[in-house]
């Protein structure tokens, strides 16, 4: 399988419509009288809800059973240096745009609790949007680097114009901490380029040609570093996570929806799209590294999540403990591992994301997220109540709920992988119970405080419709994944098969490991036996 | 003199012809001139600029030889035009609380250093380098004077003076040296005989990157910079960081493509090493600062550094990299130095405040300033989409096609670092609550600022995304060397 993204343009320009139409919403917006609040609103409704439309129009339009990169768009960028304008969608990135656009929609949708320069907050949304999408959807190496950093800056704004008390410092960490990651990236992008001329005798950004790259064995695992990095601490891998919370913690509802549900995936799907195909020897050569880390975060952010007495804390640091899950289906290396990967990226968009709206609605009636200060909330709000209890439980990976789904096919993948790294991401599953449920009981159940939060009012209409979709969501694929996982299925399969046969090779880097390392690619060889079977 | 060395140098000659007009027109006092003065200056720039178009395509030499008007030429002349009359829209007479008396007295010599700058990047020989040099050297000392009741004003334009003087010597000592090891002083000559390189030649040019290293302030040359850079108005201040420092960077890349191109093997570690301690010293010192324009000082150091990357890529790159950012690095600069003189302008303060606190809630009740300063930040810092990135991305491609990765990384740590002090620009600007200054920037901006601000501002955010038209004339300015 040489031709791992290969590209057969098509002409389309759907892709550039989605991308541009959020750009175009925060561009109109700019224009609009300062102080006009429900003008804004409708204005990045009417946008985002277009987006939205679009890539509900992409899904019905993607073919599905083909590994191929669909509606390509490929224009001349920087010729001399050859960098082009590439989109193109396959179903790695298919349910992760969906998910995208539908997050964007509810998060501009619920923005009433802004009532501070709401026209600029709708304005960095949008930009967000814009962001996320292309990085979504790029498949030339510096596009895909535009897009990425382009949504450092209104995530900063985000966190530093609208965050809590100590927004200063959370939104600084969070840039910073990202672009030193993300600026190694960058030279190890340029590098490729130039391995790419200095191979096949012109510079390419594009990944399909650099999937064919061969590279020295430190050579390779310094540029996979590169990569590596940049998106671990994106995801955030364990121990490289610490700048979540602080984002999470400081950052508005808005912000704290769109970081959980969407940015944190562009770690793993970076990953996936990138480092994987790129750079297969050192990934499989650096996979139990990575195993480890993300079964350490999966425990690590469970006992943290634990002993937390903010909420938002609280489920910030269960997406630490989620997104480890993700890494250790990844890193696996096999079908149900990197399957699940995928599904459980969406089923943490929708629950955490769900989550933090709820967090949000507690905090825009009471103004504060301390455990203690709530209780018995049952018998004042019950439709909060129910929506917090299915999110719950999605959340642990209840069956018959979304979560399920993807936890389970990567403790298959992990145990296939490893028995010992199963049964400790096993654990995470279980005290993920415990953390949640323990939430729970103590917000919802328990005695309720008359004096203190007698006015809470239970969910509004607004508040209603931005549940709806995702309910249906955690349902949707929990009871019927099928649609869901046939569209991911090709992509991940063609991935796999690239990695396989390029380590398989008896010419690959990992067959030509020095000595003293030759430990390890004993462990592929049983490895791909396993996926054989 | 032959026709051909009329066309070549018609666009000078003609720029000489308009200032000597406007010297004239000052001395018989003509008060009523029927434009605004800023437009004067505006339009010899463009006129000038006019007649240099036809040289991205034309090659000519001048003087037997000694000033060559090829595309580099053109490239660096339109960036000085451009750069200098920015600073006239910038420094308009209708914007009040400017530290200076605007007068035809600083036009001039505005657009005399712009003429040495044009003249520096064109010399093809060493002695009309030195003068090119000198005639900028000269003006931009006046100029760092020009608020002449500023103690801060004159004590810059003294040190820079007396630090001149010296870079001067060591320039004029280096090209003695080299032109005793050679026995020319055409550069393309030194290229031709330099071969082998005796110990004479090698202290020749490391005296003349001794010189260059001053004027466009690498560490360890920059000790004139910071106090230079906050003690001149700031509108020179801006012409200096742009103009002088695009003028000497084409002059010493000329140099050293043309001259010492073939000995690269020499003098490219002492480069390298010029290139990382500038980087990291600039970013590192710039992270204590309080004052905006010190802070910018110190990051045009670490600009310099970035820029050095260029020349270690001859071959691959470099050159059209470096005319590139010096054409980013202009746009962002320009946006940057624009902002703080405005802003100071509205202090009652006897000397410019320029604080970072100063910037306070800008970015709220002018968003003008705010979006400009904002975006010029962030385009220092490189973050895409815009023209800084992309200046940032052309060099780091040249330097690793040429196996300078580690460089890269170097620099791009030194971006990270930066972020945070470009950052801090924006927290005070827009996290930092109401402004609970008593003074703020005047609320309606004249004219000319405002322009010169949407102009660069959307120039480097214009520049970040099509860069590629840019970065192609920046390709055959840099083949224009190659071909001599």
């Amino acid at each position: 399988m040489e031709h791992l993204y290969n590209l057969t343009a098509s002409g389309d320009v759907v892709l550039s419509l989605l991308v541009f139409l959020p750009l175009f919403g925060a561009l109109t917006l700019f224009l609009l009288p300062e102080n006009n609040d429900s003008l804004a609103r409708s204005v990045s409704i009417f946008f985002s809800g277009a987006a939205f439309l679009v890539s509900l129009t992409l899904l019905k339009l993607f073919e599905v059973g083909t590994p191929q990169m669909q509606f390509v768009e490929k224009v001349d960028w920087i010729p001399s240096l050859g960098v082009k304008y590439l989109l193109g969608v396959d179903g790695l990135s298919l349910w992760l745009i969906v998910l995208t656009t539908l997050l964007s929609l509810l998060v501009i949708f619920a923005s009433t609790s802004i009532t501070h320069r709401l026209r600029s907050y709708l304005g960095c949304m949008m930009l967000l949007e814009t962001g996320m999408l292309g990085s979504f959807v790029a498949l030339d190496g510096i596009t895909f680097y535009m897009f990425y950093e382009l949504m450092l800056i209104p995530m900063y704004f985000l966190i530093g114009v609208w965050g809590g008390k100590r927004k200063v410092y959370a939104a600084l960490k969070f840039f910073i901490y990202t672009a030193l990651g993300s600026l190694l990236m960058l030279v190890a992008i340029v590098y490729l380029g130039w391995a790419h001329e200095q191979q096949f005798g012109r510079m390419s950004f594009y990944l399909g040609d650099w999937v064919n790259l061969r590279f020295g064995f430190l050579e390779e695992i310094l540029l996979f570093c590169a990569f590596g990095l940049a998106f671990s601490i994106k995801i955030p891998l364990f121990p490289l996570h610490t700048w979540l919370p602080d984002a999470h913690v400081e950052a508005p509802t808005g912000g704290s929806v769109i970081l959980a549900g969407v940015l944190l995936k562009l770690g793993i799907y970076g990953l996936i799209r990138f480092a994987m195909p790129v750079f297969p020897g050192a990934i499989t050569y650096l996979a139990p590294a990575f195993v480890v880390l993300g079964v350490a975060g999966i425990v690590y952010g469970a006992l943290v999540a634990w002993v937390q007495t903010d909420i938002k804390k609280l489920v910030a640091y269960s997406s630490v403990s989620h997104l480890g899950f993700c890494v250790l289906g990844l890193a696996a290396l096999n079908m149900k591992g990197i399957q699940g990967s995928v599904l459980q990226m969406i089923n943490h968009g929708i629950s955490t994301g769900a989550l933090f709206f709820l967090v949000g609605v507690l905090y825009d009636r009471k103004h504060t997220r301390l455990i203690a200060d709530y209780g018995g909330l049952a018998q004042k709000v019950p439709m909060f109540a129910f929506v917090f209890m299915v999110f719950t439980l999605s959340s642990v990976g209840l069956p018959l709920t979304n979560g399920f789904i993807g936890e389970f096919l990567i403790l298959l993948g992990g145990f296939q992988y490893n028995p010992v790294a199963g049964a400790i991401a096993v654990s995470g599953v279980v005290l993920g119970a415990l953390y949640m449920l323990s939430l729970y009981r103590r917000v919802i159940f328990g005695s309720f405080d008359e004096e203190r939060n007698g006015d809470l009012s239970d969910l509004n209409p607004r508040e209603k419709l931005v549940f709806a979709p995702l309910l249906v969501l955690v349902f949707l694929i929990g009871l019927y994944p099928q649609p869901f996982l046939n569209r991911i299925e090709p992509t991940t399969r063609a991935v796999l098969d690239h990695v396989r046969k390029r380590t398989a090779n008896p010419t690959s880097m990992v067959a030509q490991y020095p000595e003293w390392l030759k430990v390890s690619s004993g462990s592929t060889a049983q490895q791909l036996d396993v996926i054989e079977n | 003199m032959e026709t051909i060395d009329i066309i070549a140098a018609a666009p000078l000659i003609c720029m000489t012809f308009g200032i000597v007009a406007l010297l004239l027109l000052d001395l018989f006092r003509i008060d009523a001139l029927p434009f605004p003065r800023l437009w004067w200056g505006v339009g010899i720039c463009a006129a000038t600029g006019f007649l240099f178009w036809p040289f991205l395509t034309l090659s000519e030499t001048a003087f037997h030889g000694m000033m060559a008007v090829d595309a580099f030429t053109f490239a660096f002349a339109l960036l000085i035009l451009g750069g200098s009359a920015v600073t006239f829209m910038l420094s308009d007479e209708l914007l009040e609380g400017q530290r200076i008396e605007p007068s035809a007295d600083l036009d001039l010599l505005v657009l005399f250093a712009a003429l040495g700058g044009i003249m520096m990047v064109a010399a093809t020989h060493m002695m009309m380098l030195f003068v090119g040099f000198e005639l900028l050297s000269i003006c931009v000392y006046v100029l760092t004077g020009a608020a002449r009741y500023q103690r801060a004003s004159s004590e810059g334009a003294l040190k820079y003076f007396i630090l001149g003087a010296f870079s001067s010597a060591f320039l004029l000592y280096g090209m003695a040296l080299v032109y005793g090891a050679t026995g020319s002083m055409y550069l393309s000559e030194i290229g031709r005989h330099i071969g082998e390189p005796s110990m004479m030649l090698l202290i020749g040019l490391g005296l003349l990157i001794f010189g260059f290293g001053f004027k466009v302030s690498l560490v360890p040359f920059h000790f004139w910079t910071p106090d230079v850079y906050q003690g001149a108005p700031t509108s020179m201040t801006g012409f200096m960081a742009v103009v002088v420092k695009a003028a000497a960077f084409g002059a010493f890349f000329r140099l050293m493509a043309t001259g010492f191109g073939g000995i690269s093997g020499s003098w490219s570690t002492m480069v390298a090493v010029l290139a990382v301690l500038s980087m990291t010293i600039g970013n590192v010192i710039a992270l204590r600062q309080t004052s905006v324009k010190r802070m910018l000082a110190y990051s045009s150091i670490a600009h310099a550094g970035y820029a050095m990357l260029g020349f270690l890529a001859l071959g691959t790159g470099g050159g059209a990299a470096v005319v590139f950012y010096m054409l980013v690095y202009a746009l962002m600069t320009l946006g940057a130095f624009g902002v703080v003189l405005v802003v100071s302008s509205g202090s009652e303060a006897q000397y410019e405040c320029d604080s970072i606190d100063s910037m306070q809630g800008l970015g709220w009740t002018h968003p003008l300033l705010g979006i400009a300063m904002t975006v010029a930040m962030l385009s220092l810092a490189g973050v895409p989409p815009l023209g800084g990135f992309m200046g940032k991305f052309y060099l780091f491609s040249a330097a690793v096609r040429s196996g300078y990765t580690a460089l890269a990384v170097v620099a791009a740590i030194n971006s990270v670092v930066s972020l945070y002090y470009y950052l801090r620009i924006v927290v005070v600007m827009y996290f930092s609550g109401e402004r609970t200054l008593s003074w703020e920037p005047p609320r309606a901006l004249v004219f000319g600022p405002r322009i010169a601000l949407i102009l660069v501002t959307t120039g480097t955010l214009y520049i970040g995304i099509f860069s590629s038209r840019y970065y192609e004339t920046a390709r055959i300015a840099a083949r224009s060397l190659l071909q001599l």
